[in-house]
């Protein structure tokens, strides 16, 4: 790796720091009761590698699912100087099935999954409209 | 070129239909719209040879159009419409050709509610009503309701249940008419309501000569207003049935001096007695022409476009089956995601067409008007019982998956 190479992957790292931070204290703040209902509780957001330039990929178990998962979408828990530590968001379509990547799903739910990433492996930050966490449907018709 | 100018229409339905017939027949078809929406999605309209937008309510710009396009040589030979408010508006503009058959003053009277019930007063078809104008005593008109409830309350132009309310008592009237006058109504109408099974039926007139083309049992449920969410269409009626149908219908329409055109009338039958509901210058919109396509073979939009042309109509069935229509409402509200079922409906028998209405994004709500009614399943048989069994079950597949609001 060349030394302009070095930088660019410098800068890249310092912008998904930056992103990751904000997004770490505005879901913390959501917390006060002051923010209650004002900000979002979860940020969800897909990380790109630095290797491939593809959304990184986790998996993991859900209980509602009884099996393992990938996933794309992740919940920033907490963020250290090099690296995130992140849960994993359940992607699904509208009638709550499981919507493997790179499938875009009507709703994410929250796991107890977790993965820890180091930063220098990520080179950019793609966030995620929060109305998709825990999005409701209503079914009107026979299939209610 | 003979051209058939239309003077607005819906995506689907009646008015649809028209357009496309007319195009079979061989005209050039001309559409003033004032519909956006339409001229943006213009390749849905492939039957329209040219669609004008424009402000249909100024007459004179509509005149002015018309001026327009037969400067473009084309040969106007009718100006119609399938929509409220503009069949009596088509008609006058067409008089004005001095072209027409067709009168625009009974289209008037039976487009508004109040000149209808005037009309007809001294009928015995005529419910007890009531009008009350913007600048009259409100406390001297609701003392002349006393124990007249529950009423009626609709606005003179109300089309589809949109602007018509039961009420039970004073404060709901009181309530209902200062609503209608907040909306900008001058008059507001009251009627008896009527309770007993509601028909309605589809006639033409040529020449003078009353056609009784379908006849239609209609299902209605009250949610927020009325809604009809069901019409069976009658195979066949007994011969007395039938002549008290023609002879009350003949009798309303003698009193509009209606000799050439299309109408349908709401009826409600209360102790042998036919009691209207409401009379509108032109066939039922929605599903009313594919039911009775389907039930007897008779495509009413085109033979209505023959009468205006004063061609001599044919009404002759080519079969005859029961229809039934079953309209699907929601009780929820929330934007549309997708609608599923619509294939598993034609698993069932009889199953002749699954309508849904709404695009995805549009946000659905349990019905305030007819036109809250998101979809209809059309089912036939030679049986009726079957028909409606049918179309109610099938409508049952369908699901709207909605995220609430």
């Amino acid at each position: 790796m060349n030394e302009e190479q070095n930088k660019m992957k410098a800068d890249c790292v310092c912008d998904v720091y930056s992103i990751l931070k904000t997004i770490y204290e505005t879901q913390s703040k959501a917390n006060l009761s002051i923010f209650k209902g004002v900000l979002p509780e979860t940020i969800p957001f897909i990380l790109y590698s630095i290797e491939t330039m593809n959304p990184c990929i986790a998996s993991g178990i859900a209980p509602s699912l009884q099996s393992s998962f990938s996933t794309s979408f992740f919940r920033i828990e907490k963020l250290t100087n090099s690296s995130v530590y992140l849960m994993l968001l359940l992607p699904s379509d509208v009638e709550g099935n499981y919507k493997e990547p790179p499938s875009i799903p009507y709703r994410l739910k929250k796991t107890n999954s977790k993965v820890i990433i180091s930063l220098k492996n990520i080179c950019g930050i793609q966030c995620i409209n929060p109305k998709l966490v825990n999005r409701q449907v209503i079914i009107s018709g026979k299939e209610k | 070129m003979k051209t058939i100018v239309f003077i607005g229409t819906n995506k689907s339905g009646s008015s649809r239909e028209a357009i496309k017939a007319a195009e079979r027949l061989g005209f050039f078809i001309v559409l003033l719209t004032d519909r956006k929406i339409f001229i943006e999605n213009r390749l849905d309209f492939p039957d329209v040879h040219q669609m004008v937008l424009m402000e249909l309510t100024n007459f004179d710009l509509l005149k002015e159009n018309i001026s327009k396009i037969q400067e473009q040589g084309k040969i106007i030979v009718a100006v119609l419409s399938f929509i409220d408010p503009f069949v009596h508006v088509a008609a006058k503009l067409w008089e004005k050709l001095g072209l027409t058959i067709v009168s625009s003053d009974p289209l008037l009277k039976m487009e508004n509610k109040i000149l209808t019930r005037e009309l007809l007063k001294d009928l015995p078809v005529s419910p007890y009503f009531s009008k009350f104008k913007k600048d009259e005593s409100m406390h001297t008109f609701i003392d002349n309701q006393v124990g007249r409830y529950p009423l009626i309350v609709k606005t003179p132009d109300s089309t589809g249940s949109k602007d018509v309310m039961l009420v039970k008592n004073e404060q709901q009237l009181v309530r209902s008419i200062n609503n209608f006058l907040r909306k900008g109504a001058i008059e507001v109408l009251i009627e008896e309501y009527l309770d007993g099974p509601q028909y309605l039926i589809e006639v033409c007139v040529f020449n003078g000569k009353v056609y009784i083309v379908a006849v239609l049992e209609q299902e209605i449920e009250f949610f927020e207003r009325f809604i009809v969410t069901g019409y069976c269409l009658l195979m066949d009626i007994e011969d007395a049935f039938h002549k008290e149908i023609c002879e009350t219908v003949s009798n309303i329409l003698e009193r509009f001096s209606f000799k050439n055109g299309s109408c349908h009338l709401e009826m409600r039958r209360i102790n042998q007695q036919w009691k209207l509901i409401e009379i509108n210058p032109r066939i039922s919109g929605g599903a009313m022409n594919r039911i009775v396509e389907l039930g007897f073979g008779i495509n009413l939009v085109e033979e209505t476009i023959k009468i205006n042309l004063g061609q001599e109509p044919n009404f002759e069935r080519k079969y005859s089956k029961f229809v039934y229509a079953h309209y699907i409402t929601i009780e929820e509200t929330g934007t549309l995601i997708k609608v599923t079922g619509r294939n598993r409906c034609f698993k069932f028998p009889g199953i002749e067409e699954v309508y849904i209405k709404p695009k995805k994004g549009k946000l659905l709500h349990p019905p305030l008007s007819m036109g809250d009614r998101y979809g209809y399943v059309l089912a036939s048989s030679t049986n009726k019982e079957d028909a409606i069994r049918y179309a109610k079950e099938a409508a049952k597949e369908i699901s709207f998956y909605l995220e609430p609001i």
